[in-house]
């Protein structure tokens, strides 16, 4: 009997090894992994957590939908729960790993077909496993004039996986979820689901209508573990006639209460229609230069440090990154409007032509019109360690509570040592505010100091309302409860009814039986 | 032609008498792997301390090298299509390593962290002693070796590692 490293809970090592044989019936010997050297891939997890507590019995890589329902079978036969990622790219908030131990990774990226674009509906239908890079390189050799929304990992990110996490870009259809349409998901009991048009046969719908007929499903497949998701159908966004970057700075910390003021009218009436991004001057000099270089004493980096990085580089403490889209005409118009609009507010406003040449403008550039970039990976150099946990609170887009927040993220941060690394992105009428808490996993003093200080990040901000759109699978747990018992206990009736033995992904988003 | 590292040429390069010929990295790839016994390939950052270890590597040890950098995927895709069989040694920063991390995940293999420096370590001291002691940890397949003044805290961080691909 093979020796393995980690059972599932409950799983008994001769029933495991029995499960290994039936799975590799299915997908294939060399896509059934329980090594530790090739599980260790799915257990490098950047957050502040033990990774043996998150530590997978195994992998399979299935190519089909129909292999995924028989790898689901078996699971349901011997309970062995299964984690299912696409490209297993959720950085900070915890890679390819599971929300508790023994889980089986079960990895899509091999279904990687792009089945269909629709050109002229700009529709498109993918796999879980198709990357952004990949349906990009599609469309330009194809000579399809669509743009994507990827976030700012991109090229290695899957849409499916992206979209159904909840996570944004940075277009005008930056809202990936919002901009899905159609799912088909594989149950706990091996049926397949097609969602909204896709559950009536001979449909030509599924892709353009979301709501179908009755309850609207597709809510209750992201950030969830009710079913597999096999397929997901996304809007497209037309390649405009034309396009203007710009960014608008503002001086100081406190100036993030002007800076969400004045963007929030121009939001909600669309003449900027994309997910604006206000990046602190941390963020932006994080994600160029190493602290070392400005701050090498104790704690928090100080002001003064701060000071000197947004000199050299020339950046404010807020730097409001936005675009419009849209004709000449009407981006000459949108413009002037702009313009009009922050005069005398005590900001820099510079556009393309000004910035030039700007490492940082170009690729803040490059994600509003939908480009690749991994520029903002230079994060991980900012600290050093390999450590890194995103916080990612809502509120109103109001200055009001963007500066409460900012004042009680840095109290936090500070108290704990840690730097405030943050942006908020502007949706129609809300604000993202991430922190990415960067920490050195390798000094266990600090990972453990990072947890600490996340976990008071979360309970301070939740005990005023601000709850968590997303959280990272050490937390999963705690931001559940801070949205109260009704929400929990509704999420769990669900799981016991389409998933009653708990089989897929226990642990996510807080969901167990 | 490619470069190869038997056991017993590593063990001259790490008594410092190892040299082998230049392998020009397009012949590299046009390898047959089946029948490279282990192609060596330096893999660094595109900054002073790669290029040292990288220089100090092929004065000893004529080899391919590839230079990463995180804000051009494209300087990713030379690992995406190295042989089967290859042997990775590297010196890179921690936005880097996530990215070669990704990358060797799709090829199922690891990368082995032999050490871990601040970001002002380019001492033509030490580079020597670390590119020695990344093949020796490559050819033990060990992890984190000592070396003395290893580390920095919070200084950012380079990160020597090995991997076979």
């Amino acid at each position: 009997m093979a020796d393995f490293n980690v059972l599932p809970e409950g799983v008994s090592a001769e029933q495991f090894g029995n499960a290994i044989e039936e799975y590799a019936a299915i997908v294939g010997d060399e896509n059934v992994f329980v090594s530790a050297d090739n599980l260790t891939s799915y257990n490098k997890i950047m957050v502040p957590a033990d990774n043996a507590d998150h530590a997978a019995c195994g992998a399979l890589a299935p190519a089909s939908v129909e292999e995924v329902q028989a790898i689901i079978g078996v699971c349901d036969k011997y309970t062995i729960p299964v984690w299912p990622i696409s490209t297993g790219k959720n950085f900070g908030y915890g890679s390819a790993a599971a929300a508790t131990r023994g889980q089986m990774i079960l990895d899509l990226r091999r279904m990687n077909k792009i089945i269909e674009v629709d050109a002229e509906l700009g529709t498109a239908l993918v796999e879980p496993g198709v990357t952004y890079q990949q349906l990009k390189d599609y469309l330009e050799e194809n000579n399809i004039p669509l743009w994507l929304s990827p976030p700012s990992p991109s090229s290695l990110v899957s849409p499916l996986g992206n979209a159904i996490d909840r996570g944004v870009g940075y277009t005008p259809y930056g809202d990936n979820f919002f901009f899905s349409c159609g799912m088909e998901v594989v149950l706990a009991d091996g049926q397949v689901l097609r969602t909204g048009m896709g559950s009536m046969p001979k449909s030509t719908s599924w892709q353009v209508f979301k709501w179908g007929y009755g309850p609207s499903l597709d809510g209750i497949f992201s950030q969830s573990n009710y079913g597999v998701v096999t397929k997901l159908g996304m809007w497209l966004m037309p390649q405009p006639p034309a396009f203007k970057a710009f960014v608008i700075r503002y001086p100081d910390d406190a100036d993030i209460e002007k800076a969400i003021e004045t963007i929030r009218p121009l939001r909600i009436a669309q003449v900027i229609p994309n997910a604006v991004v206000i990046a602190h001057a941390l963020w932006e000099g994080g994600a160029e230069v190493v602290r070392s270089d400005y701050y090498q004493g104790e704690g928090s980096i100080s002001d003064e440090a701060v000071e000197r990085m947004k000199s050299d580089l020339g950046m404010g403490a807020w730097n409001i990154y936005a675009g419009l889209y849209g004709t000449p005409e009407q981006i000459e118009l949108n413009w002037q409007i702009v313009q009009n609009t922050f005069a005398g507010t005590g900001a820099i406003i510079q556009d393309e032509e000004e910035m030039a040449d700007n490492p940082t403008f170009d690729y803040r550039a490059k994600l509003m019109r939908g480009e690749m970039t991994l520029k903002e990976f230079g994060l991980y150099n900012w600290r050093g360690g390999g450590g890194s946990v995103w916080f990612a609170p809502v509120a109103q887009a109001r200055g009001s509570e963007g500066l409460q927040q900012m004042e009680l993220a840095k109290e936090i941060l500070g108290k704990y040592g840690f730097d405030y690394v943050a942006e908020y992105i502007v949706g129609w009428r809300e604000g993202h505010h991430i922190i990415d808490l960067l920490f050195d996993k390798t000094n266990a003093e600090e990972t453990e100091r990072a947890n600490q200080c996340f976990d008071e990040l979360l309970s301070e901000f939740s005990e005023r309302g601000w709850g968590s759109y997303r959280t990272n699978i050490a937390f999963m747990d705690k931001v559940a409860n801070t949205f109260g018992p009704v929400k929990r206990d509704v999420d769990q009736r669900i799981k016991r009814a389409l998933d009653p033995k708990g089989i897929i992904a226990p642990g996510k988003s807080g969901i167990y039986i | 032609m490619s470069t190869q590292l038997s056991r017993r040429q590593s063990f001259k390069l790490m008594a410092g008498a190892g040299l082998l010929s230049i392998a020009p990295i397009s012949e590299l790839f046009a390898n047959d792997s089946s029948k490279a016994m282990c192609t060596a390939i330096v893999v660094t950052s595109d900054n002073s301390a790669g290029d040292s270890f990288s220089q100090f590597i092929n004065a000893s040890l004529s080899t391919s090298a590839i230079k990463v950098d995180h804000s051009h995927y494209e300087s990713l895709h030379p690992l995406v299509s190295l042989p089967a069989g290859s042997l990775l040694i590297g010196l890179v920063n921690e936005a880097d390593k996530v990215l070669i991390d990704s990358v060797l995940h799709e090829r199922k293999a690891v990368m082995h962290v032999n050490a871990r420096l601040g970001n002002d370590f380019n001492s033509v001291d030490q580079i020597p002693s670390l590119a020695e002691k990344t093949i020796q940890a490559a050819l033990a397949r060990a992890e984190e070796a000592s070396l003395p003044g290893n580390r920095e805290p919070n200084s950012g961080s380079l990160i020597s590692f090995y991997a076979y691909l």
